[in-house]
């Protein structure tokens, strides 16, 4: 007979510790899913880890994907800090593209790049916001669950995208799903030709983070939402109005995904809107990850996203290596949430196994516990 | 081991982060009997009797059933034993009926529901202990007596053997109580066994055979009851021989600061619950609110405060020179206007757990002058604040940034009550203010509701211990099915009196 | 349009909207027993994956069926073991499923694209002559199946000591455990029925309905399910009408293109927008009393402490 029993423990076990084991433990269940359909765990962790990063080229890779990871993750800090689980980041960040599609190849075509590339980026701030804040007033009027609603702004969002790129969009001299590239006025410019990382964006991240961070623990906003997630009925009881911070909250947190939007097209070889999943391509679902390792905390993020920048480089190698698809990152994501599921209960409670003669702790080891 | 014993606990230890709340506790029940546990509330009596049926397991000790060592790992380990609790708050599925939740768990009852078949044993109990129930009610439609009547008959049902009734007496009217009491007696008379979880010790020597008493966790003596006197348990519960007597002067200035016009209001099912109440608070006056819970208080609560919408019906405020309808108003703009809250459910209610102490102080300030900026929060200058305020109500704690939920029940009260007196309100609507404290910090709460009324404050005090509320209150309003059954001033108040306006009048 | 285009229409919804079905029903139990599986779409694509596997291996439509309630169950057990026994974030662990459910589903899907599924499905006909009562009873065997199952699993639910005893767990674990339930178990068995059934749904969309498989063949119906129970309330008898009307969204989709000229893509948004609109509504509707609290991990000392 196996029995749990689960004991709180003296004191919590910091997230730093948390999140590098989960991290730990998914990459071995990865690597186990792998080895069952064939696949050589050394080799993947050589090929896809190690080489690309000693080699230099890997790290372009990296931070090409860690800036979007980090602005879709700082955004979804902001949600569910305010208790709301934003599942939609994708469609809010595909949104953002749209818009700045629009603006690169129909609003200002021939604009310069310092009135077209601020431009893209706050309007796809607020067509992220947008799509966003659909499903916060939804949530904050009606209580219609958040996940479900972003979840489905999340398709509807792909299908105008499919209808955009295969329709009135499509670049009329190929048969592919893609638009005209952008005029060169409206590409971001990079930072050299063998590290092409765009630098407005760059920018924009770091800065985001700081700004984030300044919100959250230092302003009157930050502290509302903090209260709102945190216990919602003491904080409406004392003041704080649960729609007006479920609504800002949703709006913010959609116009960060909104900018990574921005940059996956403008910041694209070659510029240009393509099918949906290969412009969000899981950002907004890995960005989940990159918020809930950093615990929540905006400047952890910039680690965090880094960190998930070398995990998608490396399943990206994966998948070309060993000829698997995509499968390969959702697996990854998928262990790493699921450890990732448990570690916060592991981190305040300690559960140990008991068989009825032995016995031995599957819980992490406290001082009390 | 003697043949008479039905339960002998031994030397139970248990302990939570920070607290031991069983020490090496002795305990044994003697068949027949009804055995009073008596001690204030922390004192580690529910903790026992939680390990004796299942929800809680021990770290340490022993435990002998009918003279049998046994391991109770789950409540059903204790069904099995005939060990059944009627909690504290009913531990049922409110949108079923008492049908449903009687047979649920039920062994040997089959697949199929067998309605019948309970509806006769219901019946059979009804006859035998005359315990009135509608076996199709649901349990969200029925008041907290009759939850506890339902709580009762599942575990005649399961052929208790040894009943264990937590704090039951809190929920009840006078009338009820007495019923309970002369329930205890016929089924601890038939052969069964009782035990009788109270802090007050009246009741203790009213209904029991032998009182056991237990401070901090350990046990400190039992004592037959026909030998036990009030000053010696006092002495066991407390220490000390402690005074507990409240001194408080008339001071009400006829001044109206709440007015409640023909208040109607539903709960959450959709359904009124309050129906057309109208009464008001005047300045210098504590308006104790009696009534069994769940007649509509609540609702009644959150629709002054502002957390729930009014159905029907009007709240005035007094602002200055005359009244202001904030009928609609949000909880803001009320606290704006000098009501304060201090709520029953303080966890849930009053504080946000994860957040530190100094953050929790600043709830419902957040957006003062002295505080904010256009943007930015001064911490330098909140940190100042909530230092000098955790020194005036001795908030025990580490530091500052200790999360809130980690302090105990009374300094969580101590917090809240700092909190609220910052604001130097004139209006204070407290629910259960002393519910779950120990004595210390009860009478902390009670002398300074009653130094704030002296300042001129209105306080409408809603708690379903009568005692405290005939020595606080200047009048006394008693609320029964959402309406108000009468309003005493406190000479013209007595038990009875108010036992029989409590009652929605089905009491046999 | 006459009575046997209205009956034509029927019957596509009836078929479009039985995996959404299937996977409401196995969710119902889930939910009504407290543990919310947002996995539902990860393994519907599994099962849609495994079942088009084996059941082109083995040539047998049944063993695929069988293969997929397995592998459906299995993950819907590790569900339960992270939520029920290591009472981990439900939300969290969910989306863990949904994402390994795709990434293993396309990993065994990879060798079966393109390959067409060249076998039979039984279809029983009762009533073929009859217009409109004809759509719901010229259908395979599945559909059928999906009839019994809503019926048996409404029956159970509110009228034998099981479904009383699943609702009661949802509604608070406590209460059901200090009268003698085993919580955990209750739990384990719905959440594994709902992988169960996302499963056998997800199996309908690749050895029915479309009879071949491809990367992205569930397309959201999982989430369209999750919404879907929601909105019926948790009442399997809700579930499918709900379902149904949810069919013939899909079917107008499938028509609307030649029939209107509206771009596929545009009347593609048609189901995740209706969705919105019926969970909004759903919502509005909906009282606190009654509905499962869900995403609360159960632990029994603390609910025995929020007693006192």
């Amino acid at each position: 007979m196996i029995r749990f029993i689960i004991r709180r423990r003296e004191h919590p076990i910091p997230y730093s510790h948390a999140s590098l084991i989960s991290i730990f433990v998914s990459i071995l269940i990865s690597l186990a899913i792998l080895t069952m359909f064939g696949i050589n765990p050394v080799i993947a962790v050589w090929e896809a880890f190690i080489y690309p990063l000693i080699s230099g080229y890997g790290w372009s890779g990296v931070l090409r994907n860690a800036l979007p990871l980090l602005l879709c993750g700082i955004g979804l800090i902001i949600a569910f800090r305010a208790g709301v689980w934003n599942i939609g980041a994708e469609g809010q960040m595909l949104l953002g593209a749209i818009v700045a599609t629009w603006v690169a190849l129909y609003f200002m075509p021939d604009k310069p790049s310092i009135i077209v590339i601020p431009l893209m980026f706050v309007l796809g701030f607020i067509a992220g916001g947008v799509w966003g804040l659909i499903a916060g007033i939804l949530k904050s009027k009606w209580n219609v669950n958040e996940v479900l609603t972003t979840m489905m702004l999340n398709y509807v969002a792909y299908q105008l995208v499919y209808y955009l790129v295969m329709g009135p969009w499509q670049d009329p001299v190929t048969n592919y799903p893609v638009t005209k590239p952008f005029p060169p006025n409206a590409c971001l410019p990079k930072i050299s030709k063998t590290f092409p990382v765009p630098i407005p964006t760059l920018i924009i991240a770091i800065i985001s983070a700081l700004f984030v961070y300044v919100l959250l623990f230092h302003s009157k906003l930050g502290y509302e939402i903090r209260a709102i997630g945190s216990n919602p009925d003491a904080a409406k009881a004392y003041g704080i109005s649960y729609e007006k911070i479920v609504m800002i909250a949703m709006f913010l947190s959609g116009g960060f995904a909104g900018l990574a939007g921005v940059n996956a097209v403008a910041g694209a070889i070659p510029a240009q809107l393509r099918r949906p999943e290969q412009v969000s391509r899981g950002y907004g679902f890995i960005a989940i990850l990159v918020a809930w390792l950093a615990g929540l905390h905006p400047i952890a993020a910039i680690l965090t996203s880094i960190l998930m920048g070398i995990f998608f480089i490396a399943g990206s190698s994966i998948e070309i290596i060993f000829h698997t698809g995509v499968e390969t990152t959702n697996l990854f994501i998928g262990s790493l949430l699921l450890v990732l599921s448990v570690a916060e209960t592991l981190r305040h409670y300690s559960i140990r196994v008991k068989f009825t003669s032995s016995l031995f702790k599957i819980g992490k080891k406290s001082s009390g516990g | 081991m003697s043949q008479n014993l039905a339960v002998k606990m031994v030397n139970i230890t248990k302990r939570f982060p920070g607290v031991v709340a069983n020490d090496k506790v002795n305990f044994e029940l003697k068949i027949g009997e009804v055995h009073a546990l008596l001690g204030e509330n922390g004192a580690g009596k529910t903790t026992l009797v939680n390990i004796l049926c299942g929800l809680y397991e021990k770290d340490s000790g022993e435990i002998y059933v009918w003279g049998k060592k046994v391991e109770i790992r789950s409540p059903k380990d204790a069904i099995r034993l005939g060990i059944f609790m009627v909690p504290q708050t009913p531990k049922l599925a409110s949108s079923l009926s008492v049908i449903e939740n009687i047979v649920i768990g039920l062994k040997n009852s089959g697949i199929i529901m067998p309605i019948r078949k309970i509806r006769k044993k219901v019946v059979e109990i009804r006859k035998k202990y005359n315990i009135i129930i509608n076996p199709d009610a649901k349990i969200y439609q029925l008041s907290a007596a009759e939850q506890k009547r339902v709580e009762i008959i599942k575990a005649l049902i399961r052929g208790a053997k040894i009943l264990i009734f937590d704090e039951p007496t809190a929920t009840l009217s006078p009338p009820e109580k007495q019923k309970l009491f002369r329930f205890m007696r016929q089924f601890a008379d038939e052969g069964n066994s009782v035990i009788f979880i109270t802090h007050k010790i009246s009741e203790a020597l009213e209904v029991s055979d032998r009182i056991t008493v237990m401070r901090k966790g350990k046990v400190i003596g039992t004592v037959l009851t026909k030998d036990a006197t009030p000053s010696l348990l006092t002495r066991w519960m407390f220490g000390t021989n402690l005074n507990l007597e409240i001194n408080s002067s008339k001071v009400n200035s006829g001044k109206i600061l709440l007015k409640v016009v023909d208040l109607w209001v539903k709960n959450d099912a959709k359904e009124i619950v309050v129906k057309g109440i109208s009464f008001d608070l005047f300045s210098g006056e504590i308006l104790g609110v009696a009534g069994v819970a769940g007649n509509g208080q609540k609702e009644l609560v959150e629709a002054l405060v502002g957390l729930r919408p009014v159905a029907r019906g009007k709240i005035f405020v007094d602002s200055g020179n005359n009244l202001v309808e904030i009928t609609r108003f949000p909880p803001k703009i009320r606290i704006k206007y000098g009501i304060s809250f201090i709520p029953d459910d303080r966890i849930r209610y009053g504080i946000v757990p994860d957040m530190s102490i100094m953050e929790n102080l600043l709830l419902g300030f957040h957006d003062k002058k002295e505080f904010t900026g256009a943007f930015l929060l001064k911490w330098a200058e909140i940190k100042k604040w909530a230092e000098k305020l955790v020194k005036k109500y001795r908030i025990i704690a580490p530091n500052l940034n200790t999360p809130a939920k980690y302090l105990s029940g009374g300094n969580i009260q101590r917090l809240i009550l700092a909190r609220e007196m910052a604001r130097n309100p004139k209006i204070i609507i407290a629910a259960y203010p002393t519910l779950g404290l120990d004595a210390f910090s009860t009478q902390y709460i009670r002398n300074t509701l009653v130094k704030l009324k002296e300042k001129g404050v209105g306080i409408l005090l809603i708690s379903e211990d009568l005692d405290e509320l005939f020595e606080l209150s200047d009048r006394i309003m008693v609320m029964s099915d959402g309406r108000i059954k009468g309003i005493l001033p406190k000479e013209k108040a007595s038990i009875e009196i108010v036992g029989k306006l409590m009652t929605k009048g089905d009491v046999k | 349009m006459n009575i046997w285009a209205l009956t034509l229409l029927l019957a596509l919804a009836v078929k479009l909207g039985t995996p959404l079905l299937l996977a409401c029903l196995g969710e119902i139990y889930s939910e009504r027993s407290g543990i919310l599986n947002l996995g539902i779409e990860g393994i519907m694509m599994l099962g849609a994956a495994v079942g088009f596997a084996v059941a082109y291996e083995t040539n047998s439509i049944l063993l695929g069926f069988i293969s997929a309630a397995i592998v459906g169950a299995l993950m819907g057990l590790i569900h339960a073991f992270i939520t029920v026994d290591l009472r981990g974030n439900q939300i969290i662990s969910g989306l863990a499923i949904t994402f390994i459910g795709i990434g293993l589903a396309a990993l065994i899907g990879h060798e079966y694209i393109g390959k067409p599924l060249r076998l039979r499905v039984p279809v029983l006909r009762i009533f073929s002559d009859v217009p409109i009562i004809s759509a719901f009873f010229t259908q395979d065997i599945v559909v059928y199946f999906a009839y019994f199952m809503c019926i048996l699993l409404w029956f159970i639910l509110f009228y034998t000591r099981i479904g009383i005893e699943i609702r009661a767990t949802g509604e608070s674990p406590i209460a059901a455990e200090a009268s003698g339930v085993n919580v955990t178990l209750i739990r384990y068995v719905c959440v594994m029925l709902s992988g169960l059934f996302a499963g056998i749904g997800g199996a309908y969309i690749s050895l029915v309905s479309l009879q071949h498989w491809s990367d992205l063949i569930t397309i959201g119906k999982g989430w369209i399910a999750l919404a879907l129970v929601i909105v019926s309330l948790w009442n399997p008898i809700y579930a499918l009408i709900v379902a149904y009307l949810f069919g013939i969204l899909y079917a107008f989709q499938v028509l609307l293109p030649e029939n209107w000229g509206i771009d596929i893509h545009l009347s593609g948004i048609l189901p995740y927008a209706m969705t919105i609109i019926v969970l909004t509504l759903a919502s509005k509707l909906k009282t606190r009393i009654g509905t499962p609290v869900l995403g609360k991990p159960y632990i029994r000392e603390e609910e025995a402490l929020h007693g006192v």
